[in-house]
């Protein structure tokens, strides 16, 4: 059963690819993706999986957005806009807001680590490993802070004339953080995790019986 | 070449970690991921959440998506409108930006869904390729949709701040989210390799 793969997309048998590091494997019949060319890449996952934590945490600390009202300086932090729609009796939309924006983007990185920290540097998985890792891929589609990002640049166009708005530390962290979520799950080869994942699963079992 | 699918060689493949299991294992013991040889009532599904989105895509776009108070004066903003203010503000790119993804990208994946559920109903062997290269389209592109509302979050909680104006959520952003969620939703529910199933195979089925 381990001597083939199937292509995700449409299912089609082939013979798992040989991991090289300069090459991408493609699938014959209808070209999706089945391994991307990388070099040590889960590594680079966890590095930038890791600068990602740290930026999150910068983020929350520091005004976003810096707004100069008739020479009054207001500060709108990371987490205003999820929590004014809140006020405005948007409770569900508010919810979604600060999911979509920072609760799912910072768990991504957040469970990234604790899935690579450990695969590769302890050869084992935490508890709930392989649950996690299931609901990781499941989910990472609903993270959307770089569409976030590119809301804030249409917001600052927007109002530019109306008003004096600059960006603050806080902004400059989160651009920085959405660069290393991205980068971290770009470097994420799903093909490449899950074959550690089992490599690892059977030299444990292989540890138990001998 | 005789080309065969894992399904067709009695294993199932789990849509989460790629691992193949025997045809009557329920559940995948690499990631605990229940499996079925195929999604279950895919076409259906995908077809309940674009009925879902298409209704929805009406308030989306005929509520306004929020409200602006100057002084004792009230105007009211549909996403179009917003389109139309900043093309004449002269933010032609933003305008186009904001154009394509709150009114042609969902659009757009509406209908490539519902051509997908369709062809694999009916006209199962043509263009399998180009009908792939759709279906991943779709999965790309349906999260930037949701710009238009950040873009409202940011305004409504600038605006609060202090200043003149005072912007308040409209009942359209909340559709607008739910028509990116129930596209999403619809996009996840297809299961690409219907596309691909009893092509090229020994007994072709019609
Ligand atoms: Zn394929
Ligand atoms: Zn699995």
């Amino acid at each position: 059963m381990d001597d083939k793969i199937a292509c995700l997309e449409c299912d089609l048998l082939i013979a798992p690819p040989i991991l090289n590091a300069k090459q991408s494997a493609y699938c014959p019949r209808c070209h999706a993706l089945i391994t991307a060319k990388s070099y040590n890449n889960l590594q680079y996952s966890l590095a930038f999986a890791l600068s990602g934590l740290l930026l999150m945490l910068v983020a929350n600390f520091f005004p976003f957005l810096i707004f100069d009202s008739q020479g009054q300086i207001l500060n709108m932090n990371l987490w205003q806009s999820a929590w004014t729609l809140y006020q405005y009796e948007e409770h569900f939309l508010a919810f979604l807001t600060a999911v979509f924006i920072i609760g799912l983007p910072f768990l991504l990185c957040f469970t990234l680590v604790y899935l690579l920290f450990p695969m590769i540097f302890l050869r084992k998985l935490w508890f709930s490993g392989q649950t996690v890792a299931r609901v990781f891929f499941e989910v990472r589609i609903w993270s959307m802070s770089e569409v976030f990002l590119l809301g804030v640049l249409v917001s600052l166009t927007k109002i530019m004339t109306m008003a004096d708005v600059r960006v603050g530390i806080s902004f400059w962290a989160y651009v920085l953080f959405v660069f290393c979520l991205s980068a971290a799950l770009a470097n994420l080869d799903r093909y490449r995790f899950w074959h550690y994942t089992q490599r690892i699963i059977n030299l444990q079992r292989g540890h138990h019986v001998s | 070449m005789l080309v065969k699918t894992a399904l067709e060689a009695g294993y199932i493949t789990c849509q989460t970690c790629g691992k193949l299991s025997a045809i009557d294992v329920v559940k995948c013991p690499l990631c605990y991921r229940n499996l079925a040889p195929r999604q279950l009532k895919s076409l259906q599904n995908t077809l309940a959440w674009l009925c879902t989105a298409i209704l929805l895509y009406l308030p989306a776009n005929f509520l306004p998506i929020m409200f602006t108070q100057q002084f004792s004066q009230y105007y009211s903003a549909t996403i179009v409108g917003g389109v139309i203010d900043l093309w004449q503000q002269q933010a032609y790119f933003i305008a186009i930006v904001i154009f394509m993804a709150s009114i042609v990208v969902p659009i757009i994946k509406i209908v490539i869904l519902l051509w997908l559920v369709v062809s694999v109903k009916y006209y199962r062997e043509h263009h399998q390729k180009q009908r792939s290269i759709m279906y991943r389209l779709t999965e790309i592109v349906g999260r930037w949709s949701m710009i238009d509302v950040f873009v409202v979050a940011i305004l409504v909680a600038l605006f609060q701040l202090g200043g003149v104006i005072t912007i308040i959520p409209g009942p359209a952003a909340l559709a607008f989210a739910g028509v990116v969620a129930t596209t999403m939703f619809a996009a996840k529910s297809f299961d690409s390799r219907l596309i691909w199933d009893h092509v090229n195979t020994e007994g072709k089925q019609h």
